[in-house]
């Protein structure tokens, strides 16, 4: 299997501004993953709409396979240009890359140059000048590798602290160079890389940026892959399958369901133990058995992880400390970029009570909706009914 | 010594939601007073199987159901302290 495109974004607003002059579209076009960043010139409404504009126009066009020269003769021709500075309202990064080839093609149109680090190191990659409308169009190409980390900036990036912890701002040296030290020490996610680097732009801004500023980056690492069984199969003679499959499964194993851990105590002709520490009010306690990572109640701990997640907004930093089932089980979830849901679809009698609340209703209708959430938040899931 | 004996209590949705949370320290306290807990240990279980007529116990291969939160001192001394005084 392919290696994973680990792609994060975050912005820090100017401040004072309820909006964010710098936006971010991620689309999907077959394999190919393309990010654009597009910073609008001045901050809050008027930044916020350009930007808006100028990333939603890039993003449909290439989306779909509009020519280069096209996608940009449009936004170029559709953006104003300021009468005294003649330079266009909003500029922009597209990050595209093959997500089976790793091709990378970067277009940067007056933001800063990107950021490239090959195994935690600066590099750089193939670039060329293009005129497009009489205005210079930097395209890089290459190819990327695992570990390899490409980074989108907005200016208020190299300008932090300008005027005050810096006469001249942080400048894009010092970021390359802080960027390598938060690589050095394993950061694991794209994620963890831009905020610490986006904490120190913060930092350096004395927590008032002055700029809206906003890292988009792009980390190339080995895929984290989970397997949910949760339910019984249909037909009782499948429950060796599916444990045969889950065992078989490379990555970690969660099992989530009482009955469902029960097949998976069966087959490994073991006893599963809950440990009662994990139980809570409104939670049943969790429990472990060798080779799997994780064994939960079902309906009322998948319910509840849902929710937590929502809460989250799928942020794993901001999960609660409580060692309950649906944190752990929100954890796993949230720490795969791959998974592979297992569903029985055989429905236990005490469900088909009508006067149960509803959130223990139907398994099948409550993992649908936890799939969708986890595609909202970007992971690969697969749903297999069994 | 040997290993003390296990009484299963069931941890699944159902049990779960008739009040094993609430079950958990009184068995306890029970099994305490009548100093079953020298022999006894109280384990959590994965679904015990007969879920409509939960909470469900379980001590070797007795299983006892409808058990709630209000009941279980009525029903440990009349039903289920005779099986239990076996692992002495």
């Amino acid at each position: 299997m392919h290696d994973f495109l680990d792609i994060h974004d975050s912005s820090l607003f100017r401040h004072g501004e309820e909006l964010c002059g710098d936006q971010v579209r991620l689309v999907q076009a077959g394999d190919r993953t393309i990010a654009i960043l597009s910073d609008g010139l001045g901050s809050g409404v008027k930044a916020c709409i350009l930007a808006t504009l100028t990333s939603q126009i890039i993003a449909t066009m290439l989306g779909a396979e509009a020519p280069l020269d096209e996608v940009l003769s449009t936004v170029i021709g559709t953006l104003p240009m300021c009468k005294v500075r003649e330079i266009a309202y909003a500029t922009f990064t597209v990050v595209e890359v093959n997500q089976v080839t790793l091709e990378v093609r970067v277009i940067n149109f007056d933001n800063p140059p990107i950021l490239y680090l090959k195994a935690g190191h600066p590099a750089k990659l193939q670039h060329r000048v293009e005129k497009i409308l009489d205005r210079d169009v930097i395209i890089s190409e290459g190819r990327l590798e695992r570990g390899d980390f490409l980074a989108a900036l907005s200016d208020g990036v190299l300008h932090a602290g300008l005027g005050g912890a810096m006469n001249f701002g942080w400048g894009r040296d010092n970021v390359l160079k802080f960027t390598e030290q938060t690589m050095l020490h394993n950061p694991g996610s794209a994620r963890a890389i831009v905020t610490r680097v986006l904490n120190e732009v913060n930092r350096l801004y004395h927590d008032e940026p002055g700029d809206d500023a906003t890292i988009m980056g792009v980390y190339v690492r080995a895929r984290k892959s989970l397997m949910v069984f949760t339910g019984p199969p249909l037909k009782e003679e499948d429950d060796r399958g599916a444990c045969d499959k889950l065992f078989a499964f490379a990555g970690r194993r969660v099992v989530c369901g009482g009955t469902t851990t029960n097949i998976v105590g069966n087959y490994l002709g073991m006893t599963i133990e809950a440990d009662i520490s994990t139980m809570r009010r409104n939670l049943p306690p969790v429990g472990y058995v060798k080779d799997v990572d994780l064994l939960t109640e079902g309906i009322l701990t998948m319910a509840r992880t849902l929710e937590i997640m929502r809460e989250v907004k799928g942020d794993i930093t901001r999960l609660p400390e409580d060692r309950n089932g649906a944190v752990l089980l929100a954890t796993e979830l949230l720490e795969a970029d791959y998974i592979e849901f297992l569903v029985g679809q055989s429905i236990s009698e005490y469900y088909q009570n009508p006067l149960l609340p509803r959130n223990i209703s139907i398994r099948v209708s409550l993992v649908k909706e936890v799939v969708e959430f986890l595609r909202e938040v970007r992971k690969e899931v697969v749903v297999d009914y069994i | 010594m040997n290993a003390k004996e296990p009484l299963w209590l069931c941890m699944g949705s159902a049990c779960h939601q008739r009040g094993v949370y609430d079950i958990l320290p009184h068995l306890q306290r029970l099994l305490c007073e009548h100093q079953l807990d020298r022999v006894i240990e109280l384990k959590g279980s994965f679904c015990l199987g007969p879920c409509v007529n939960g909470s469900v116990l379980k001590f070797r291969e007795t299983l006892f159901i409808n058990i709630t939160p209000e009941n279980l001192r009525v029903r440990f001394t009349m039903e289920m302290l005779r099986h239990l005084k076996a692992a002495l």
